[in-house]
This record gives C-alpha cells, sequence and structure tokens, in this order.
C-alpha cells in the first residue's frame, strides 16, 4: 500500500488540485508535514520508521518541486507528456499583471452612497404652514411627527441612513407604540436627532413629545 | 431494523462505557428507543455510567440458558426510552464466550425491535471485541491523544477492517481470487487493502467491483475522548486522514471531547454526566459528536447478511 502512495503524483500527495495557488501549496505542505513528522501522535505506530521518513522526504520533494515555479513548469509538463494532465488545468499567476496606477478600482462602500441623500432645506421647514401649526402645539404625538415628515417628503429609510436610528424604532416612535419604544434616555437622544436633521427645534420636539407620552400612560 | 453501532477502543480507561452510556442518554432523550448492551465482559461496567441500579439479569442468564430469549434479559434503566442489557457477571467462564455462543447472541441482537442498539465492547482486538464489530456495517472507535492509545486504535481498526475483507471474501467465495492475486503480487494481502483491490479487480473487474461496494458500505466514526487543552485539536483529524490513505478506508472524525474532572465525580456519584452537569464541557462536546453521529449514514441499518457464516 506504500508502494502506490509514493507512487502517486506530487499534486496527490499534497491533497492539491493541478492549479493549486502557492498559499494552498504552503499550507498543504505544512499539514502533511504535521501528520508525518517524527513525534507526530497520529503517525505514531502506524509505520515503521523507515516508511515514515520515505514518505516526509517524498513530501518534501513535492514541496519544493511545486514552490518553485520553474521546477514546477517542468514537473507540469512531464505530466502533461504523460496525458495526465492538461494545459487548461495549470496554475497561471493573475497577480503580477501590469496595471496603471490611476486606474485601480476602488471599492464603493455604502458609506459614499449615504451621503447622497440630500440635507434638508431650512427655509422649506420655517416657511411652510402645516409643520409650522404642528410646532406650535403644546404636545406631539408620533402622528404629528410623520406629518412633518410626510410633508418634507422624506422617507424613513432616509432618516435612518443619516440618524442611524433603526427603522422599528422610527416607526414605533410615529405609530405611537408605546411598548417597543427604547428607554427614556435613548428616546431622547433618538428625538433630537430626527429634529436635528428635519431641522425643527429639537428642545421643542422632545419636550413636546415626552409631554405627551407622560399625559398619555 | 435497528441500527447497531458497535463503540469499540484499543485500549482500557479510554471512556467507551462513558460514552456508549452517555449516547445512549442523548438517544433516549431524542425519542428513539435506544438498547445499551454491555459485551465488556469480565470488566463490565456499563450500568454504572448510566445511573443504572445492580440489574439483577445479566447476559450470562441467556448464555446459561437460564432464559430461553435474549429479549428477557433486557431490563429498563432511570432514563426513558433508555434499555439495556448488563454484561455484569461473575461467572468465572463467560469472559471467554465460545464461537457458538457469540453466534447465538449476534442472530438474537440484530431481531430486537429498537431503533438504535449500542454495544460496549471491551479493549483491545480479542475476537469478542472483533467478533461483535461484524454485527454491524459501521463501527466507532474511541480513542486519547495518547500514544498508547494511537496505537491500539490503528491496531483494532486494522484487526476490524481486514476482517471485514476476509469476511466478505470468505462469503462470495473470493478466497481462491484472493490468492491468486497473492501470486500475482506477493504484497497483495489483507494487509494491503487497496493495492489487493486492485490484484482483485485485474484478475476479475466484477468481483472486484463487489468488493469495493462491500467496503464502501463501512461507515467508520472516530472520537478523541479526554482531549485536554494543552493537546494538539488535529490529532483525530490526522489520524483518519492517515487512515484514509494509507488503508483505503474511509474514517469520519467525530471530534474532541474535553477531558473533564467532573466526569471523575459523577462517575464517583454514579450518576450520568448528562444529568449532573449538564453544562460541562464534557456534555457540550458530547452534544456536537452526537450531532454528527445522528447524520451517520443509514447504512449502519443494513446488517450484513454473512452474520451466520462469519468465519
Amino acid at each position: 500500500m506504500m508502494k502506490t502512495y509514493l507512487e502517486q503524483t506530487l499534486y496527490k500527495i499534497l491533497d492539491l488540485p493541478a492549479d493549486a495557488p502557492p498559499s494552498a501549496i504552503n499550507d498543504s505542505y505544512r499539514e502533511a508535514f504535521e501528520r508525518y513528522k517524527d513525534d507526530s501522535m497520529a503517525a505514531y505506530s502506524f509505520f515503521p520508521d523507515s516508511e515514515r521518513k520515505a514518505i516526509l522526504r517524498r513530501l518534501e520533494e513535492a514541496y519544493r518541486t511545486l514552490i518553485n515555479p520553474e521546477s514546477r513548469l517542468v514537473y507540469d509538463r512531464s505530466l502533461m507528456d504523460m496525458g495526465i494532465m492538461e494545459e487548461e488545468n495549470r496554475y497561471h499567476d493573475d497577480s503580477k499583471r501590469l496595471m496603471p496606477i490611476y486606474d485601480i478600482r476602488r471599492h464603493k462602500t455604502h458609506y459614499q452612497w449615504l451621503s447622497k441623500v440630500p440635507a434638508v432645506d431650512n427655509s422649506r421647514v420655517s416657511e411652510n404652514a402645516t409643520i409650522r401649526e404642528i410646532l406650535q402645539k403644546d404636545r406631539l404625538t408620533g402622528q404629528d411627527l410623520k406629518k412633518i415628515r410626510t410633508t418634507l417628503g422624506l422617507t424613513l429609510a432616509e432618516i435612518f441612513l443619516q440618524t442611524r436610528i433603526a427603522i422599528g424604532i422610527l416607526e414605533a416612535i410615529e405609530e405611537d407604540r408605546y411598548d417597543d419604544l427604547p428607554p427614556a434616555v435613548y428616546l431622547k437622544s433618538f428625538l433630537k436627532l430626527y429634529a436635528q436633521y428635519l431641522k425643527i427645534d429639537a428642545d421643542t420636539v422632545v419636550q413636546a413629545y415626552m409631554k405627551h407620552l407622560k399625559g398619555d400612560n | 431494523m435497528p441500527q447497531i453501532w458497535p463503540i469499540g477502543g484499543g485500549k482500557g480507561g479510554t471512556g467507551k462505557s462513558f460514552i456508549t452510556g452517555s449516547l445512549g442518554i442523548l438517544l433516549a432523550k431524542g425519542g428513539y428507543q435506544t438498547l445499551l448492551i454491555d459485551l465488556d465482559l469480565g470488566a463490565a461496567n456499563l450500568h454504572t455510567t448510566i445511573g443504572a441500579p445492580d440489574p439483577g439479569k445479566s447476559l450470562s442468564d441467556f448464555v446459561n440458558k437460564k432464559v430461553a430469549s435474549l429479549a428477557e434479559t433486557i431490563v429498563p434503566t432511570p432514563t426513558p426510552n433508555l434499555y439495556m442489557i448488563s454484561g455484569a457477571m461473575n461467572n468465572l467462564d463467560i469472559a471467554n464466550l465460545a464461537h457458538e455462543q457469540k453466534t447465538k447472541i449476534r442472530r438474537e441482537i440484530v431481531k430486537l425491535p429498537y431503533d438504535y442498539i449500542l454495544l460496549d465492547l471491551g479493549a483491545g482486538t480479542s475476537f469478542n471485541t472483533i467478533d461483535f464489530f461484524m454485527v454491524s456495517n459501521s463501527g466507532i472507535f474511541i480513542t486519547t491523544p495518547e500514544p498508547t492509545s494511537t496505537e491500539n486504535i490503528y491496531r483494532l481498526i486494522r484487526s476490524v477492517y481486514f476482517r471485514k475483507i476476509r469476511q466478505v471474501l470468505n462469503v462470495h467465495h473470493f478466497k481462491t481470487l484472493a490468492k491468486e492475486a497473492e501470486e500475482l503480487n506477493s504484497k497483495a494481502t489483507v494487509t494491503n487493502p487497496d493495492l489487493l483491490l486492485a490484484m482483485i479487480k485485474k484478475l476479475d473487474p466484477e468481483k472486484g467491483e463487489m468488493l469495493e461496494q462491500e467496503l464502501n458500505k463501512l461507515e467508520f466514526g472516530l472520537l478523541m475522548n479526554q482531549h485536554r487543552k494543552q493537546d494538539n485539536p488535529n490529532i483525530g483529524k490526522f489520524i483518519c486522514q492517515i487512515i484514509e490513505k494509507h488503508l483505503a478506508l474511509k474514517i469520519q472524525f467525530f471530534g474532541n471531547i474535553a477531558f473533564d474532572d467532573n466526569v471523575h465525580l459523577a462517575v464517583c456519584n454514579k450518576r450520568p454526566l448528562l444529568d449532573m452537569s449538564p453544562y460541562s464541557r464534557t456534555a457540550i462536546d458530547l452534544r456536537e459528536c452526537f450531532k454528527k453521529l445522528l447524520l451517520m449514514k443509514d447504512k449502519s441499518s443494513e446488517i450484513p447478511d454473512v452474520v451466520d457464516q462469519v468465519l
């Protein structure tokens, strides 16, 4: 059985496909070496020492041949001559192609896309009669806040992208679902952020909404 | 048809009974009708690991013909769905079963109406152990990360595997074929299974195919017990890779089971670890391995049709 194992191709010995990159050859050799090295518990008593050493020598030969591009090419050619390997299965190193410095494609993250959400125009808020009317009120309900938002033509998603307040919480505020609201400390700072983004007076909104909450409960 | 899992280990004290008991409890809690059979004759203590009291009945009653069928020696355990045949007995002669007695036991085992039957086998490669591995296509091997233990687990796996090959060869009148193969290439004996297979295939492709199919049915698994934090966690994986590469035998590694003083404590209290410290590292590892074991393909329910004819 030993003979058949040692007779395998260098790729088989290291458990590698023909197009394995050098990093895979490194990893594979390291693991195989761990398996058969002198004080390996897994190999203990399975082989006579001479057999184990023969395996180690063969592994090293495989590693040395495949890790060097020149000797690997020679070995691949010999396999191709024997008809064991096809030209298209060979490993081709794509990482070293020439590339103009200014053409490196940057990966666009969604943060860049984020900045495209428009800021709210200050004048639109102060000149809008409906919004002014709502803000006159002593208490602000979730409904009122929603009305301000829809008047400005904003979606919850846009507010989330700018303020990072979870959409679920925004919904809970607008729908007055008291059980789903966060603790008061967080709620206040969320409201503040929300108001700041809509360019309305933050203190008024926080006070009026908290008043509405207390009055209801 | 029950699924039969023979559980063995090369060396004594690796935790065969403990793991058999724990897997039995996990199966029973999963709703499977489960039977544990203590076949570690002469050193039986499976009942202690599952917290069962002295059963009163045992396998020896069947062997000594006190009862007519093996089913009559089954006793319930404190865990619902879990039953047991104890091997605890005081007869001196019973530790070495005669061949006919083993055949009789094997024939009865496969007829018992359970979902899972776990066989707790004795340490080493005695005939008692190897013969009971022949009941099923699956086998679970327990080892520990110590050279003494890996040495013996290789010995055991080889013995079981070679016995299987012999069994297949005998049953299908392969014997002459195997002899021819050996004449063709002196190394092609049962100790070199992949070479033997190649030679037989050359001589008689049809029968070679058959032998290969039979051997492919085997579902072996390895558990690394008593794994301490400082031990190399890859030893079990490496053992399986070496067996696969050099014996042409597929064996799955089911995982490491942590060494834990809680196990000692549980055994001393005669209570199952899974009940006493269900969140200990060992208990968590056991449940992880158990999940993988359940996925083991259903091949083990296929009882080899050669049970009566083994050697």
